[in-house]
C-alpha cells in the first residue's frame, strides 16, 4: 500500500537530480519515520502524526529546491538590475530601429504612408515582445547556471558614477508615456495630412488655400512633436521652453481661427449655399472658441502652476541630497 | 512597542546566520543523524525546521565541512554526520568572528550608558 510518506518522498525525489535520489530517499524517509514515531509515543494516532509531520515539512517542491540549491525565483536580486538594464536598453533601441526601418522600406517601395506606419508599428511590437521574452529566458538560464557569477555579465553588471543621469531632477514634469503618445499621435496626423495633400480633387474644400494651409499645419505638428521631445529630455519647464510652447499654441490657435471662424478651409461656393439656413457657422465658431481656450490654458501652464520647477534651478529634494 | 512581525523577522535573520555554526559545533561535540541533531539543537534553544536543517546538512557535506557515514546497526539505517578537518577549521574561524562581533556589541552597550 502506498502511504502518504511514500507519496511525499516520491514528490520530492521527482524534482531532484537522479544521482542524489537514492541517498536523499533513504535519509528523508527515516527522518520522517523518526518524527512520526516520536509523535505516536506522545499519544497521537499514526495517521494524525504522519499528516502533522508531512505538513510541517511543507511543499515538496520547496524542499527539493533546497536540496538541489535551485532558486525559487525566476530572476533573483543578483541579476535583476542587470536584466532590467538590458531590457530597457534593448526595448528602447531594437523595436524603434526595426520599426523605423520597416516604415522607410515600405515607403520606399511605394506603399501609402498610413499602411507603412501601421506595419512599422506591428513589426516594432513583435520585435519588442521577442526581445522581452528571449532576454528574460536568457537570464532565467543564467540564474540557474551554478558556475556563472553576476560579474560574468561584464558591463551589464557594472555600475559606477558614470552611469548617473546628467540631471538631478527627482520628479519629471513630463511623463514618458505622454511624450511618446503625443509624438506618435503627431506623426500619425502628419502622415494622414500628407496623404490628404496628394488628393487631386476635394470638392468640399477650398482648393486654392488647401495645399499651403495643410503644409503649415504639418510644420506646426512636427514642431510640436520635436518640442515635446526636447521638453522631456530637459525634464522640466524652462523659460525658453515655455515661450516656444506659447508660440506654438498661438500658431495652432491662429490656424484653427483661420480655418474655421469664417470656414475658409471649405469651398467658398459650398459655404454660400449652406450659410443661409444651417447653423454650421455657429458650430464652427464654438469649436474655435474651445480650441482658443485650450491653447491659452496650455500656453499659460508652461509659465505657472505645476509647470514651474520647484525652487529655482533644482527641485528642493535634489539639492538636499547634494548637500549630504 | 515593537511590532511582533518585525521582532520575529529580526530574530529569524539572526538565527539564520548562526545556524551553520550551531550545527558545526554540535556535530563536533558528537556526530549525529539529522533528526537527532534537530532535537539536540531544539533542546539547546536553537529552533530550526526540518526542511531547513536536512538540506543544510547535505550542503555542508558537499562543501566539505561535514562527512557522513551510513550506520546500519540500528533497525533503521541512519546517515551520521561528523565535522571534517575543514569543517573544524571553519568552525574555529566563525567562533572567532562571533566573539569579535559580541565584543564589539558589548562595547557599544557600555558606551550607551545603560
Amino acid at each position: 500500500m502506498t502511504t502518504l510518506t511514500d507519496r511525499y518522498v516520491a514528490s520530492v525525489l521527482r524534482l531532484i537530480p537522479e544521482a542524489h535520489r537514492e541517498d536523499i530517499q533513504a535519509e528523508l524517509k527515516v527522518a520522517i519515520e523518526d518524527a512520526i514515531d516520536e509523535k505516536v509515543a506522545y499519544g497521537q494516532t499514526h495517521d494524525a502524526a504522519e499528516r502533522a509531520v508531512l505538513n510541517g515539512l511543507g511543499e515538496p517542491a520547496r524542499l527539493a529546491a533546497e536540496y538541489s540549491h535551485r532558486p525559487l525565483w525566476l530572476i533573483g536580486p543578483d541579476y535583476y538590475l542587470a536584466w532590467l538594464r538590458l531590457m530597457k536598453w534593448l526595448l528602447w533601441t531594437l523595436p524603434v530601429f526595426v520599426g523605423a526601418g520597416t516604415v522607410a522600406l515600405r515607403l520606399f517601395v511605394g506603399e501609402p504612408a498610413l499602411d507603412a506606419l501601421w506595419s512599422g508599428l506591428v513589426v516594432a511590437l513583435i520585435v519588442a515582445l521577442n526581445v522581452a521574452v528571449w532576454s528574460t529566458v536568457g537570464f532565467i538560464i543564467v540564474e540557474r547556471s551554478p558556475d556563472t557569477k553576476p560579474s560574468d555579465l561584464g558591463p551589464l553588471d557594472r555600475w559606477s558614477v558614470k552611469c548617473l543621469p546628467a540631471t538631478a531632477i527627482v520628479d519629471r514634469q513630463f511623463s514618458l508615456i505622454a511624450t511618446i503618445g503625443g509624438v506618435i499621435l503627431n506623426v500619425f496626423l502628419i502622415a494622414l495630412l500628407s496623404s490628404l495633400l496628394s488628393l487631386e480633387d476635394v470638392s468640399i474644400l477650398n482648393t486654392s488655400a488647401w495645399t499651403i494651409s495643410v503644409s503649415v499645419l504639418i510644420v506646426l505638428l512636427a514642431a510640436s512633436a520635436i518640442s515635446s521631445v526636447i521638453r522631456y529630455a530637459r525634464g522640466r519647464w524652462t523659460p525658453t521652453l515655455a515661450i516656444v510652447n506659447a508660440i506654438l499654441d498661438a500658431a495652432f490657435a491662429g490656424w484653427w481661427w483661420w480655418a474655421l471662424w469664417n470656414l475658409s478651409i471649405l469651398d467658398p461656393q459650398l459655404i454660400a449655399r449652406l450659410d443661409a439656413e444651417s447653423g454650421l457657422l455657429t458650430w464652427a465658431r464654438s469649436v474655435v472658441l474651445v480650441i482658443l481656450a485650450v491653447c491659452a490654458w496650455d500656453a499659460v501652464s508652461g509659465f505657472t502652476g505645476r509647470g514651474r520647477a520647484v525652487g529655482g534651478d533644482l527641485p528642493a529634494v535634489a539639492s538636499d541630497l547634494g548637500e549630504r | 512597542m515593537i511590532d511582533p512581525g518585525v521582532s520575529a523577522n529580526l530574530r529569524q535573520e539572526l538565527r539564520r546566520g548562526s545556524l551553520v555554526l550551531a550545527c558545526l559545533l554540535a556535530l563536533q561535540r558528537e556526530p549525529d543523524y539529522g533528526y537527532a541533531l534537530l532535537k539536540t539543537l531544539a533542546a539547546a534553544g536553537v529552533e530550526t525546521d526540518a526542511n531547513t536543517l536536512y538540506p543544510l546538512l547535505r550542503r555542508l557535506e558537499k562543501q566539505g565541512l561535514l562527512e557522513s557515514v551510513w550506520v546500519t546497526e540500528e533497525p533503521r539505517p541512519r546517515r551520521f554526520y561528523r565535522v571534517s578537518d575543514a569543517g573544524a577549521e571553519a568552525a574555529d574561524g566563525l567562533v572567532n568572528d562571533w566573539t569579535a562581533i559580541w565584543t564589539a556589541l558589548q562595547k557599544f552597550q557600555e558606551g550607551s550608558g545603560s
